[in-house]
C-alpha cells in the first residue's frame, strides 16, 4: 500500500513522483479488450501506416490511465481523483517508454473540500510530450 | 458501402439527439479486465468485502465502444482522439448497474490537409442503480 498522502504536506510547485509504463502489444490488445477501441490504427501496422502514422500507436485513453495511476499511486487510498483532463499531442509507440509525470500548481479549501490542482503530461521516449492535461484531487488532513 | 461523406452527413445529423442508454453490470471481471489492461494490481483496488473499486479512470472505456463503432465501418477514414475530459462523483464497485447516456454535443468541419476533418465532442454520462451521477466524461473524436 502506498503512503498516504495529506493536504498539510502539499506544497504548490513540488513535483509528483513519476510513473513509468512501457505497453507492448500485447498491452493494447488487452485494452482494446478491455475498452472496445477496436481502432485498427492499435494493432494493424499497415492499416496504421496507410493512414500516415509511423505504425500501430499506443490507445491515447490508455496513456491517460496511466496518468490517472501516478494520480492515484500519489495521493494514497483516502485521496480522490475528482477531475482528469488531458489533450492528446503526440503518438506513443509499443515497446516505448511512456514517462507520466506533473506538478502541483495550487492548493485551495472549498466546500468541494481540500482541493490540489495538477498540471500534468505523458513524455515518449524522445522527451516529447505526447499528453498534456489538468487534474483536480482531494485530499484528507492529518486528524 | 457507405462512404465517408455519408458518415460525415450522418454524424451532423445526431448532434444533440441521445443515444440509445447502454447498461453496463459491473462485476469483478470487468474490473479485472481494465486492471490487467492499465496493468494495475488487483490487490490494491479491493475493499473490505472483498469487492473490485474500480479506478477512477474506468469510466473512460463505458460507451466509448459505442462512440466509435460506426466510424470504425469506413476504412478509408482515420478516427484520432483529441481530448478527454473526467469529472468524477461517486466510486464504482462490482455489483453496480451503470446506466450510460451519451449524446454528440457538438460537430465542428474544416477542410484540412488531407481533406474534410471533423472533430465531434461527445458527453458521456454514467449513473448507478440508485440513478446518481457517478462521472462525466467528454471526449473529442477527430476524423478525417
Amino acid at each position: 500500500m502506498n503512503k498516504q498522502l495529506y493536504y498539510e504536506d502539499i506544497v504548490p510547485g513540488s513535483d509528483i513522483p513519476p510513473c513509468i509504463k512501457t505497453p507492448d502489444k500485447m498491452q493494447l490488445v488487452k485494452w482494446a479488450g478491455a475498452s472496445g477501441d477496436y481502432n485498427p490504427i492499435h494493432y494493424d501496422k499497415d492499416y496504421a501506416m496507410e493512414h500516415n502514422l509511423p505504425g500501430v500507436i499506443v490507445h491515447g485513453q490508455l496513456a491517460a490511465c496511466y496518468l490517472g495511476q501516478m494520480i492515484t499511486d500519489w495521493i494514497g487510498e483516502k485521496g480522490q481523483l475528482k477531475k482528469l483532463a488531458v489533450t492528446y499531442r503526440g503518438m506513443n509507440t509499443p515497446g516505448e517508454p511512456i514517462t507520466c509525470t506533473g506538478v502541483v500548481v495550487n492548493k485551495q479549501i472549498d466546500k468541494e473540500g481540500n482541493l490540489v490542482s495538477l498540471k500534468i503530461w505523458a513524455e515518449n521516449l524522445n522527451g516529447e510530450k505526447t499528453l498534456t492535461g489538468t487534474a483536480v484531487v482531494v485530499l484528507p488532513v492529518r486528524e | 458501402m457507405i462512404d465517408s461523406s455519408q458518415v460525415f452527413e450522418e454524424v451532423k445529423k445526431r448532434t444533440g439527439v441521445p443515444h440509445p442508454p447502454i447498461v453496463y453490470n459491473v462485476e469483478n471481471g470487468m474490473i479485472e479486465r481494465f486492471l490487467e489492461a492499465i496493468g494495475e494490481s488487483n490487490t490494491k483496488w479491493r475493499n473490505n468485502n472483498g469487492q473490485l473499486i474500480a479506478p477512477p479512470t474506468f469510466p473512460l472505456i463505458l460507451g466509448f465502444d459505442c462512440m466509435i463503432q460506426e466510424l470504425n465501418e469506413v476504412p478509408s477514414l482515420t478516427i484520432l482522439h483529441g481530448s478527454t475530459e473526467l469529472e468524477s462523483y461517486l466510486p464504482i464497485v462490482a455489483g453496480d448497474t451503470l446506466t450510460i447516456e451519451m449524446c454528440i454535443t457538438n460537430v465542428r468541419e474544416r477542410e484540412g490537409k488531407t481533406g474534410q476533418t471533423l472533430f465531434i465532442n461527445f458527453e458521456i454520462k454514467c449513473r448507478n442503480q440508485q440513478h446518481e451521477l457517478t462521472s462525466i466524461c467528454r471526449q473529442l473524436a477527430i476524423i478525417y
